[in-house]
């Protein structure tokens, strides 16, 4: 299995299933991107594959996953729950983007920061990306290659 | 019939436990292998230990797998059903899990079907125990 197997259409039917597991209202593919995330949570897989899968988002976007995967209204979101919640998000989708990478490999804990990522390190690349639309709000995903990966 | 959800994610404790509830179940939760031994040996001293633990496999301080290693090692919880919930999906992290003591694997994202499938694939029905 090569890296060139993962695709914006493989991201998307992870995310659709994720979102029709835990949020509800489906998705709609949108085009990466549009916006600047104004939040995004990250996960590294380290193995035989090296790389970051990121999900950015506004924070608005953020707060609303917090939102109905807690059960809180907004306005009683604390940051910590949103933090919790979106990093959630970005662990299931990396387990499962993982799950498609050549393997073995194992996932970080996630991390939740402000603004967008991006990876600088040399020869990292994006192998793929996909963006969606939710409750008005766009969605980033983005996985990145590391140099370190094998293969890539 | 109680249960215990283990994960860091206080997400996915709340879907879980929402989904375990609907199943008729009473809820503990814990956000990691270590702290799910400290609860259940506070439920143990009030002899109300659960038939259940669900457990995800990446969690700071303890990770799931660890803490079934430990619960299967333990005599007073060989009753505990454990359930792995995890998005670990490869299929020598599963065997490791299975041969570690796991009963069942669910990989995420899930449905609050597959979860309830597969409690009644291990015949674990609260409303039937108290009906």
């Amino acid at each position: 299995m090569t890296i060139a197997l993962l695709g914006s259409e493989d991201i998307l039917a992870i995310a659709g299933d994720l979102w029709a597991s835990y949020l509800g209202d489906e998705p709609l593919p949108s085009v990466a991107g549009l916006v600047v995330p104004e939040v995004s949570a990250t996960v590294s897989v380290v193995g035989e594959w090296n790389g970051l899968v990121v999900v950015g988002t506004s924070v608005r976007g953020a707060r609303l996953v917090g939102s109905v995967l807690l059960e809180i209204d907004e306005a009683d979101l604390s940051d910590g729950d949103v933090n919790d919640a979106f990093g959630e998000l970005v662990n299931i989708i990396g387990g499962n983007v993982k799950s498609v990478l050549p393997g073995p490999s194992s996932l970080s804990l996630p991390l939740v920061s402000a603004g967008a990522v991006t990876v600088s390190e040399r020869g990292a690349a994006i192998v793929a990306e996909a963006a969606l639309e939710w409750q008005g709000e766009q969605f980033e995903i983005t996985v990145w290659s590391s140099i370190e990966t094998k293969g890539a | 019939m109680r249960a215990l959800v283990i994960d860091d994610s206080r997400a996915m404790r709340t879907i879980l436990g929402r989904i375990l509830a609907a199943q008729g179940f009473t809820v503990s939760d814990a956000g990691n292998g270590q702290e799910a031994l400290d609860v259940l040996a506070t439920l143990q001293a009030e002899d109300d230990l659960p038939a259940l633990a669900l457990v995800d496999w990446n969690m700071p301080v303890m990770d799931g797998l660890t803490f079934i290693k430990e619960a299967r090692s333990r005599s007073e919880l060989s009753n505990l059903t454990l359930m792995m919930v995890t998005t670990e999906s490869e299929h020598a992290q599963i065997v490791r899990a299975l041969a570690a003591g796991a009963h069942e694997y669910v990989i995420k994202p899930f449905t609050a079907d597959a979860i309830a499938d597969k409690l009644a694939l291990l015949g674990l029905n609260p409303t039937a125990v108290s009906a």
